[in-house]
């Protein structure tokens, strides 16, 4: 059966999608001698240790506990000793609070399921799912990183009519959730179930991109055991992933500035976030690991590994052959909207979706030259923001003007950036611009 | 053929005169008394218009500072464009008295120069500071480094701050700095401060502000202060202090006394001297020699205890002689492993420096997702057009 694909309305662009990858089945990266946890691994509080130095911990031990409502459990992804809590560099170069641990054996915790085998019913009531997830420190693993088990608490007097899995991954070079959904679909389809009740929705969608037609076609195959699943074939097109792109291309509802899915019933997990909440209701088990995709043209055998998190991005690299001579730039996360990371020791979070190197003479930007005001930043925009008009008022520091073109709705997806035939910095002024504004509001806040 | 010209001319000198007639009328009736000491003050001031002061203006600061009616009052308002030349002048004419205030200058508390902080990483996104700051941690990795992007050189408005551009550091140009604190408030890592000139243009301050340990500053910068308490020494009293890691001179220290000890015995030249030589502390070279003469001492008493049976003092000096000789052999090997570590470390991390000379520039990118934004099939299209270009 062939299905119908859908899109998103506004802007959007086609880069290549070099999907290296997409072959290479899902391997075990080896588990590092040592595993830098960051504290601050979801948006919101950072987690309190629970641990102090010299603590014995096996994989899957709490050692840090989430610090209000929107924050996140941590757990060891090792078995070892904590060697000691101190601030550690990220990949920004900035230093982080982090607990390291030495490494020694793998001994997981003792009620973790550790087979595969799958595990398809679950009679836990919707709380129950919820404090699972809460539990076991889920987040969103597609970059936001944001708490999962908060979108599962809807608030009063709000519907949730559709659960949308985002296994849309339009993000170039990264294959991570492709290769999740062919090897471990069964148990996607179940996590989807799971948190489909738990929010009681009338219908779970699968949103796939078609330029992963095998993936569609086995979760397509998979789906006609589950009644509420469906799968969505969608258009190539970036950024497709984005969470309110998504809800428009596959329900065609719109998301109002300043609001949220749930406010028109619809609520988005990512597809990997699925997987590892089917992992933490039904076989207990934390998030100590996710898929990352370790690629880039001359990479000498690229792939997809399934790395503990805090291992360090040098060991992932390790585990392709080595950077490779020519590498110009190392991005966490994908080509577009991923960070170049400044240092090798940076480790993987939960939010890291892969590690990409650009070889020389890809890595630069141009030149910047004036705005020729061709209007194609605004054309791809998709939020129908003006780019080039905030890039302006940023550069001339009108900061006050900023707060009326719906800044904050920008999700950053960098689409003007890589269309403006000028090459301007049109996203890092909007970063800018949106910080400055941040800055503006929480000060009238306190003078209120 | 009169009418020609008499007709218009009289009719435009009564225009003009109605003209004058409203004006006339119009002073007479809407004049505002204005205190004429408001238009002196402005003259004394500056006319910089650069809101140091915290007013919208020098017109706005002269309407204000002549509604004062005590010298208490007064004492709200300075000017630290004009100084305290100008506040006093002002004082003098409105009748108030006032304290005289230090000069101060603007000081860079940073000495991360391309030389000191060697870049490791190359950004190319937004050049201004603001946006860097926000996006990494700076090309030479240090957290609290000067970004070289010279967004305090731009708000300046009394070129007084230029590029160097051998160190890739903003310089400050004291006879011209105001002290109007814009460079304070611009720069993203708060590395200027507002510092006295001092008695003669003598002054002495820490140059760094990264609260880093020692080991890990160091790795940034040779110019960092790492925390080693050797400053906090000289003065023999609370006047220097290091806190979080890093090293405070008090303003009111000596600079004529311990000023040259201060900027001397910095290992690291974090602490700066201007308007005079730093001194080396001579003491090191005694404790060498006192260093040279123990080490000889316990050489011998070593062998001493080895072919006699040592005395009791010997015996004191021998065990930690020995110990001593143990923890060097072990030092070194150490430090010899962590050189290879290093060296290992460069290696890996080669290609991009290579790639650094090659450009000039280095390699894993610091920007964030807007410079990998572009997607390399996009970015090959590019290249195949310009090379098209060039070649036609």
């Amino acid at each position: 059966m062939k299905l119908k694909t859908k899109t998103f309305k506004m802007g959007g662009i086609h880069p290549s999608d070099m999907k290296l990858t997409a072959a290479m089945s899902l391997r075990q990266a080896e588990i590092p001698a040592q595993v830098v946890i960051p504290l601050t691994q979801h948006i919101g509080k950072p987690a309190k240790p629970v641990v102090a130095k010299g603590d014995a911990v096996k994989v899957g031990t709490l050692i840090a506990k989430a610090d209000g409502y929107i924050s996140a459990n941590i757990h060891s992804s090792v078995s070892g000793t904590v060697k000691k809590i101190d601030d550690m560099p990220t990949g920004d170069g900035y230093s982080a609070p982090a607990i390291v641990i030495d490494v020694d054996g793998d001994t997981w915790e003792s009620g973790i399921d550790t087979t595969a085998k799958l595990v398809k019913n679950c009679k836990l009531s919707p709380k129950e799912v919820m404090a699972k997830l809460r539990e076991a420190g889920i987040v969103g693993m597609g970059g936001a990183m944001f708490p999962s088990y908060v979108k599962l608490d809807v608030p009063e007097g709000e519907k949730i009519e559709y659960l949308l899995i985002n296994a849309v991954e339009c993000e170039p070079y990264l294959t991570a959730d492709h290769r999740l959904m062919l090897e471990r679909g069964e148990e996607i389809l179940v996590g989807a179930h799971i948190l489909g009740n738990a929010l009681g929705v009338k219908k779970v969608i699968i949103g796939v991109e078609e330029n992963k037609p095998d993936a569609i076609e086995h979760l397509a195959d998979l789906a006609l055991n589950y009644k509420t699943i469906d799968i969505q074939p969608l258009k190539m097109r970036y950024p497709q992933g984005g969470e309110k792109q998504l809800i428009k291309a596959a329900i065609g509802r719109e998301v109002p500035p300043g609001k949220l899915p749930l406010h028109i019933g619809a609520v988005v997990f990512n597809v990997a976030t699925t997987f590892a909440a089917y992992e933490a209701v039904q076989k207990n088990k934390p998030l100590i690991d996710r898929v990352v995709t370790v690629t880039g043209k001359s990479v000498k055998t690229p792939g997809n590994l399934i790395a503990r998190i805090g291992t360090s991005v040098d060991a992932l690299l390790g585990a392709v052959g080595g950077m490779p001579e020519d590498t110009a730039k190392v991005i966490a996360g994908g080509p577009m909207m991923g960070n170049a990371i400044s240092d090798m020791d940076a480790p993987v979070t939960k939010g890291t979706s892969g590690i990409v190197m650009l070889p020389e003479g890809e890595e630069l930007r141009r030149e910047e030259s004036a705005c020729i005001r061709c209007g194609r930043c605004a054309e791809v925009c998709c939020l129908g923001l003006e780019p080039f008009m905030i890039s302006a008022l940023v550069k001339n520091k009108q900061w006050d003007a900023l707060e009326n073109v719906y800044l904050n709705d920008c999700l950053e997806c960098g689409s003007c950036s890589w269309t403006c035939p000028s090459a301007l910095p049109l996203l890092d002024r909007i970063r800018v611009g949106k910080a400055k504004v941040k800055e503006i509001q929480k000060k009238k806040e306190a003078d209120k | 053929m009169i009418d020609m010209f008499v007709t218009p001319v009289l009719t435009l000198a009564g225009i003009g005169f109605v003209a004058a007639a409203v004006l006339y009328v119009a002073a007479r009736f809407f004049h505002v008394d204005e205190d004429p000491r408001i238009d002196q003050v402005e003259e004394i001031l500056p006319c910089a218009n650069c809101g140091a002061c915290g007013l919208t203006g020098c017109r706005a600061f002269a309407e204000e500072v002549t509604r004062t009616d005590s010298s208490d009052d007064f004492a709200n308002f300075y000017c630290p464009v004009g100084g305290s030349a100008a506040m006093e002048e002002i004082a003098n004419l409105l009748g108030h008295t006032v304290d005289l205030k230090e000069p101060t200058v603007a000081a860079l508390k940073c000495q991360g120069s391309k030389q000191n902080a060697p870049p490791k990483v190359r950004y190319d996104g937004e050049q201004t500071c603001l946006a860097a700051h926000m996006v990494f941690s700076g090309e030479s990795g240090c957290p609290t480094g000067c970004l070289g992007l010279a967004d305090c050189v731009g708000v300046c408005d009394f070129d007084a701050l230029y590029m160097d551009e051998e160190t890739g550091l903003p310089v400050v140009r004291a006879d011209k700095c105001t002290s109007c604190g814009a460079c304070v408030k611009t720069c993203p890592r708060g590395l200027f401060d507002i510092i006295p000139a001092g008695k003669d243009d003598k002054r002495v301050y820490v140059a760094c502000k990264n609260h880093d340990k020692g080991g890990v500053a160091r790795k940034y910068c040779k110019a960092a202060c790492i925390a080693c308490m050797r400053c906090t020494k000289v003065t023999g009293d609370d006047k220097v202090q290091v806190t979080d890691n890093l090293s405070v001179i008090d303003t009111s220290v000596d600079v004529e006394k311990f000023g040259p000890a201060l900027a001397g015995c910095c290992p690291t030249n974090a602490i700066v001297g201007v308007g005079f030589k730093a001194e080396k502390p001579k003491k090191k070279a005694v404790d060498k020699e006192a260093l040279k003469a123990a080490a000889l001492k316990k050489a011998a008493a070593a062998k001493a205890a080895k072919e006699e049976v040592p005395a009791e003092e010997k015996k004191e000096d021998a065990p930690e002689e020995k110990a001593a000789l143990k923890k060097a052999p072990a030092k070194k090997t150490t430090k010899a492993k962590k050189a290879t570590a290093k060296k290992a470390s460069k290696a890996k991390k080669s290609p991009p420096k290579k790639a650094s000379k090659a450009k000039k520039a280095t390699a894993k990118k610091a920007t964030k997702a807007k410079k990998a934004k572009k997607s390399p099939a996009k970015k090959a299209s590019r290249a195949k057009k310009a090379s098209k270009a060039t070649k036609a």
